[in-house]
């Protein structure tokens, strides 16, 4: 059977599972292939595996920033009726960093905080899907050697005009609780620190070949919102970092994508970012996708320009007295650009409707001497 | 207020009169369902680079993920 290198992506994810079975008659017409249904693509096993690299080039002076973190994430999706679904999510990093082992170990070694092999972090979420809402929560919890962390997530989707526009609204609450310890292996009593967000996206389409979605964020933060180990040069000696108890941040989002024809598209996206803390961002990113070998391969360069203005409190040396102070380089001003290279190898043989393997590289250049990297593999696979 | 900001009010404004334009009907959003088509299509490896990206911008973060910060900073 041979296939036309112009079917839609889609007829060939149906057309797939045939092949694999050794079927013989000719593909259907476009019109006559079913969309897999809301029940098989509901139960879904994920894992993503990734490794991050920094480089240290720059950054704070009296830090090495140097790190490497293999980070491992599993999510199953199971459906319990036709329209209810629960879900787990399962995260866990390895961290090899000097500046980090450094803090582990004094952390340890101090009594803060018991052993800690790195981060781990899981949540539950059940949802509800039909044909116009779509209702989620999630539960949450991770921990560190530097905190722990419990969240609740509830979201709502309501589709309108025939699919043509999409809202919704997500609500997000954490709860911190951050070990205060210090750069000089000192710790303080516990703080707390509290995170509400509230999320609003609106998805439409613009034409048979066009759609554009936008993403509002306000976000508050109250509590400790410092970084216990880091420091700073304050009247002459070191000295720990210290910012306001208060934070409100506010995000816009913007993407638009085009398909150029059936086998194509373009996708631009601007964020926009300013908090109180007088941290302004810019974010512009650029997308195209093409499919390879009759759809079963989808690639995805993607170009991504940041640049950020430093917090009002940042600086490289603060008077003894200075209220607030920060030489975190993140808090910092910079440009990075990002280049990476995403593919999809659509496989539903062995793994089933809905399966694909990913792949994900990229490089980072960063103003300020941090690049970074990062590969990152995956599966999904229906079940 | 910035003119990024003031660029994206603009589109927020227009974005509801290219939608009086056109409707396209369900049958005729096949192009859109494809998955190249969707915002967050691998919404995993979304969540791994939005990490990264919380742990090393300031100006993002707080609102993805777990945690104020992820890795307990800021």
């Amino acid at each position: 059977m041979q296939l036309s290198a112009g079917l839609s992506p889609l007829v060939m994810l149906n057309l797939l599972p045939a092949m694999a079975i050794g079927a013989t008659s000719d593909p259907p017409a476009i019109e006559q292939v079913q969309e897999p249904t809301d029940a098989e693509l509901d139960d879904l096993f994920s894992l993503r595996t990734g490794l991050y690299r920094q480089i240290d080039h720059g950054g704070n002076p009296r830090v090495d920033e140097d790190a490497a973190v293999y980070e491992g994430l599993v999510f199953i999706r199971v459906a319990v009726t036709a329209h209810n679904e629960i879900s787990g999510r399962f995260l866990g990093d390895v961290i090899s960093a000097a500046s980090y082992d450094r803090f582990k170990d004094q952390a340890i070694s101090s009594g803060a905080t018991g052993y800690n092999p790195g981060h781990l972090a899981g949540a539950l979420g059940w949802r509800y899907r039909e044909q116009r809402w779509d209702l989620g929560v999630e539960g949450s919890y991770g921990q560190e050697f530097a905190y722990r962390t419990i969240g609740l997530t509830l979201s709502g989707h309501r589709s309108l005009w025939q699919g043509n526009s999409q809202i919704g609204l997500t609500l997000r609450g954490f709860n911190d609780q951050v070990r205060v310890l210090r750069f000089d292996g000192s710790h303080e009593p516990d703080e707390h620190r509290r995170t509400l967000t509230a999320d609003a996206q609106w998805t439409q389409i613009l034409g048979r070949m066009t759609v554009a979605n936008l993403d509002l964020t306000a976000t508050r933060q109250d509590g400790f919102l410092a970084t216990s180990f880091n420091s700073v040069i304050a009247g002459g000696v070191e000295a720990e970092e210290r910012t306001p108890s208060q934070r409100f941040r506010y995000a816009a989002t913007i993407r638009a994508k085009h398909a150029l024809d059936d086998v194509q598209s373009l996708q631009g996206d601007y964020r926009a970012y300013t908090d109180t803390w007088e941290i302004h961002s810019h974010t512009l990113a650029v997308h195209w996708f093409r499919y390879l070998d009759a759809g079963r391969w989808l690639v995805e360069p993607q170009y991504r320009f940041c640049i950020q203005d430093a917090t009002s409190f940042s600086g490289d040396a603060f008077s003894a007295d200075a209220r607030y102070r920060t030489s975190d380089p993140d808090l910092d001003d910079f440009r990075s650009h990002t280049v990476s290279l995403a593919m999809t190898r659509f496989a539903p043989w062995p793994l089933g409707s809905g399966s694909a393997f990913t792949a994900t590289l990229a490089g980072c250049y960063r103003s300020d001497g941090l690049h970074m990297g990062w590969l990152i593999l995956g599966v999904d696979a229906g079940f | 207020m910035s003119r990024g900001v003031r660029l994206l009010l603009m589109l927020v404004i227009a974005l509801p009169l290219f939608n009086g334009c056109t409707v396209v009907h369900i049958t005729e959003q096949h192009r859109l369902r494809q998955p190249d088509m969707r915002f967050d299509a691998d919404p995993f490896t979304r969540s791994i680079i939005g990490h990264i990206e919380a742990a090393r911008e300031g100006s993002i973060g707080g609102s993805d993920g777990e945690g104020a910060g992820g890795c307990g900073c800021n």
